[in-house]
């Protein structure tokens, strides 16, 4: 069997178990060839194979090969665990691949503790921006936002605000007492989307009676949308409503 | 001027402690009533400060020109509450009524009641007291009871929840310096 031939996932004669060593060479002597073929014949033919192959204790590694393997990440987490696997593709990609490692780690795992230590080492300052940004439509994203607080990942978060437009990064600083990253992402949040829930977020972390919290909130306001909107949630916050109805009227005069 | 009651509830386990608390008062002459409840309180927290908005918008319509009165007249508002909030059946409430005569409390979706005493927080109601009852809206409004000792702060427990230690009590409560 002819290196190309591997490398064009034709592997139907090999025994995938046994002659291992042909698949590996065949990766080692890719050079600049597409992986995906043969990646495709080992996800179908043998998934136990194709984890040998990308991330077994002799895989050459390399981002080509790991950027080729992610499309086939649930056929590796078959005979992988999550926990230990994504971890593996992460070292064996380098810095070329980290991001698209996470990013796909995070899509599928959206809940997993396991993923802050991984946005530690690929986002460095920013950790736990690529893993919000990737599930803040999923259940999870609020426990997510939680777990990134307390690591202490308050940029990624504000960064994760911003980027997403959701009132849950600013809640999860607020509950961890990072009062000034709180402002700065509900800032972010609001900016974005003016109508993030933010007011009745916060609430459910801070307490029962929120009305002097948000009059501390509110000189964060820049755009006259999302102070109309927060204006629309403030009947039983007298002092924010008075503050909002003058940055309101403020607005309107502004160029 | 009324004594200065208060009622405290603590918050919820979870990411969302206070997601459908409310905590209010009122007063009028030489009367004051005092609440603390948590309506959806295991709903998104959006949901949840709406039900909360709704519970506020009929408790500020309470009056009463003594302590009864004021608790019946709680009772009468949560009674005008949305059915979609009414029909969820997880309502805690504590009142707390103060006139010159005294204290009396009325409550539901309660598993015990402190009050804070001088020498610390000490139930206020026995076991078996009408003051504990399933959460939610009651059909009828619940007889108010005196409490067993007097005290100016008290403090409703819904079911799961346990006493905060007295030092992280306010803060476990919501109430912030």
């Amino acid at each position: 069997m002819s290196v190309d031939g591997i490398l064009q996932g034709r592997i139907d004669g090999l025994d995938l178990r046994l002659q291992t060593d042909l698949l590996l060479d065949a990766v080692k002597q890719a050079e600049g060839r597409p992986l995906g073929p043969l990646l495709d014949a080992l996800a179908v033919a043998d998934p136990l194979a194709l984890a040998e192959v990308v991330c077994g204790t002799r895989s050459p590694g390399g981002a080509a090969l790991i950027l080729a393997a992610l499309p086939h990440a649930e056929r590796i987490e078959a005979v992988l665990s999550p926990r230990g696997a994504w971890p593996r593709l992460l070292e064996l990609g380098g810095a070329e691949a980290a991001l698209p490692v996470l990013t796909t780690a995070a899509r599928r795992h959206p809940g997993a503790s396991w993923l802050v230590a991984l946005s530690r080492k690929v986002e460095g300052p920013r950790a736990g921006l690529a893993h919000l940004s990737a599930c803040s439509h999923h259940p999870a994203f609020a426990q997510a936002c939680r777990n990134h607080a307390e690591a202490g990942h308050v940029e990624g978060l504000v960064l994760a605000a911003g980027a997403t437009g959701r009132a849950e990064p600013a809640a999860a600083l607020l509950g961890v007492d990072r009062f000034d990253a709180m402002l700065r992402a509900a800032g972010a949040a609001l900016d974005t989307a003016h109508d993030s829930p933010i007011i009745a977020q916060l609430a459910a972390v801070w307490g029962p009676e929120p009305d002097d919290l948000f009059v501390r909130v509110l000189p964060i306001l820049r755009k006259k949308q999302a102070a109309e909107s927060l204006r629309s949630h403030c009947r039983h916050l007298p002092k924010t409503a008075r503050l909002l109805d003058l940055i309101i009227r403020g607005m309107v005069n502004a160029p | 001027m009324p004594d200065a009651i208060e009622v405290w509830m603590p918050g919820s386990p979870g990411r969302w402690p206070f997601a459908g608390h409310v905590r209010g008062s009122w007063e009028g002459g030489a009367i004051r009533l005092a609440w603390a409840g948590r309506i959806a309180w295991s709903a998104l927290p959006e949901d949840a400060f709406e039900a909360a908005e709704a519970l506020r918008d009929v408790l500020a319509t309470v009056r009463g020109d003594g302590r009864f009165a004021a608790i019946t007249s709680a009772w009468a508002a949560v009674d005008t509450l949305a059915e979609k909030w009414k029909s969820r059946g997880d309502l805690s409430l504590l009142f707390a009524a103060v006139d010159p005569a005294g204290i009396v409390l009325s409550s539901t979706g309660l598993e015990a009641v402190w009050v804070e005493g001088h020498s610390g927080w000490v139930a206020a109601a026995l076991s078996g007291s009408p003051l504990f009852t399933e959460p939610g809206a009651p059909e009828r409004a619940p007889v108010p009871q005196p409490p067993l000792r007097p005290g100016l702060r008290f403090l409703g427990l819904p079911p799961g929840i346990a006493l905060p230690k007295p030092t992280e009590m306010a803060l476990a409560c919501g109430v912030r310096p």
